[in-house]
């Protein structure tokens, strides 16, 4: 195995006491009430432990997801500079490709129930504070999602780039889950992913849906038209549709699977159960489930009937 | 799995427990006032915006409610510092576990959950509606 094929380093291991310490400078920062943070015991401890249990999760689909992107690499079409100066090329472009790599798995993660089910544990907490970045999926490696970074190493981006890409955009996205930071120059947030942007992306207010999926460079959600900018109108409330019902670390991982499951079996044909599992999340047959769609428009029609004054 | 991976994952399980335990000490919860009738129906209407309560009924210590929409009862109980909303068929009320001091209604779907209502004996349940 060379170099290029397996990452010399793990960032996401080397950060891991910077995010100790962050999470603790937020909490003194909410103690001195210095800053709006709020963290609830039970809640940190379930986002901690979702933390070491991805962790351990990740460990055991490592090897299949390393070896397939090292064999598709190994039947790249381009041969990319790897050394000297060119390779600062090589890791501008990487960086471009992987974020927009980023945004296509989080778009699909967010709209698609399959990869929701995954997903979900990560929106599940009623906060916003650093120990919510590291509710990371339990799942995530069994529904394949992880074959999106694949063609980054068919264009001929070495493994060992590519893990350490994901893993500068992992690391990045820690610490904008937080209240602590309101807004941050125009600019900066017009290119960046912010604190602010990715309030919106986890925050249930119907009008914030499936918003804001991106990674390190917001500019794709404003490309492709699901940007959109927090509000002092509407604060955020946090959490999904139908927030959890208790503290049990096995629903927030497992609770949407279940609910894959139950409604197979209810599925009345093979195309309701296709939608069943890869509708979006709310999907029913009927029409009437509480998709993001179907809750932003209900919403909208609702802010436009309080905003047209009454026909006299 | 390596040593050394079953060595980071008990270095990473002692500073869970100590993170968790600076988050007690630290105590920041939001905070998260007993329920009324108006902060039920707010907490309802965020939830279930097209639905108007023709009623609402309170938990003696605050910490749940009640309500009547049409064919449906409106459930919100505390779970931490926030509140948790739920909806059932109002003929299933009467499915409730009564307890020493009121009803418990138990969330068997996904997302689970269950609702303490304190609930004085004398009091019917389900509630009338007038």
């Amino acid at each position: 195995m060379t170099d290029l094929e397996h990452a010399p380093i793990d960032v996401v291991t080397l950060a891991v006491p910077l995010f100790v310490l962050l999470i603790v400078l937020e909490i003194g920062l909410g103690w001195l009430k210095r800053a709006p943070v709020r963290y609830e015991t039970r809640d940190t401890a379930n986002s901690l432990l979702l933390g070491l249990g991805s962790t351990v999760a990740g460990a055991l689909t490592a090897g299949i997801v390393g070896g397939a992107t090292i064999w598709v690499w190994h039947h790249r079409i381009l041969d990319l500079p790897v050394t000297g100066w060119p390779v600062l090329g090589t890791w501008i472009a990487l960086f471009l490709l992987e974020d927009l790599t980023y945004y296509a798995f989080h778009r699909l993660s967010h709209e698609r129930r399959f990869w929701w089910a995954a997903h979900v544990n990560h929106h599940s907490s009623q906060h916003y504070n650093l120990s919510t970045a590291l509710r990371q999926t339990w799942t995530g490696g069994l529904n394949g999602s992880w074959l999106l970074w694949l063609p980054l190493a068919f264009l001929g981006f070495p493994p060992a780039m590519i893990f350490v890409q994901k893993g500068i955009s992992l690391i990045y996205q820690f610490w904008i889950h937080t209240e602590a930071v309101r807004r941050l120059p125009a600019p900066l947030e017009y290119v960046l992913n912010m604190p602010s942007h990715h309030r919106v992306h986890h925050a249930r207010n119907p009008r914030y849906l499936d918003r804001n999926y991106a990674g390190i460079l917001i500019i794709w959600d404003r490309m492709f038209g699901t940007f959109e900018a927090e509000t002092d109108d509407e604060p955020c409330r946090y959490g999904i549709v139908k927030n959890l019902g208790d503290f049990n670390i096995f629903r927030a991982v497992f609770h949407e699977w279940w609910a894959i499951a139950r409604d197979l079996v209810r599925a009345r044909s093979p195309g309701e159960a296709a939608m069943v599992v890869f509708g979006p999340p709310g999907w029913r047959a009927d029409g009437q489930g509480d998709t993001a769609k179907i809750l932003r428009a209900r919403w909208a029609a609702r802010a436009e009937g309080q905003a047209t004054p009454p026909a006299t | 799995m390596s040593p050394s991976f079953l060595l980071q994952l008990g270095i990473s399980a002692a500073f869970i427990a100590v993170m968790v335990a600076v988050t007690a000490v630290a105590r920041i919860p939001r905070a998260t006032p007993p329920l009324d009738d108006t902060a039920l129906r707010r907490l309802l209407a965020e939830d279930y915006p097209e639905t108007v309560p023709e009623a609402v009924w309170i938990s003696r210590d605050g910490q749940a409610g009640l309500a009547a929409s049409g064919g449906a009862a409106l459930v919100a109980y505390r779970l931490g510092d926030g509140y948790v909303t739920r909806d059932l068929p109002w003929a299933d009320l009467g499915r409730a576990r009564r307890t020493d001091r009121g009803v418990e209604l138990l969330f068997t779907g996904p997302g689970g959950g269950v609702a303490h209502l304190i609930w004085p004996s004398a009091v019917p349940w389900p509630p009338e509606r007038l």
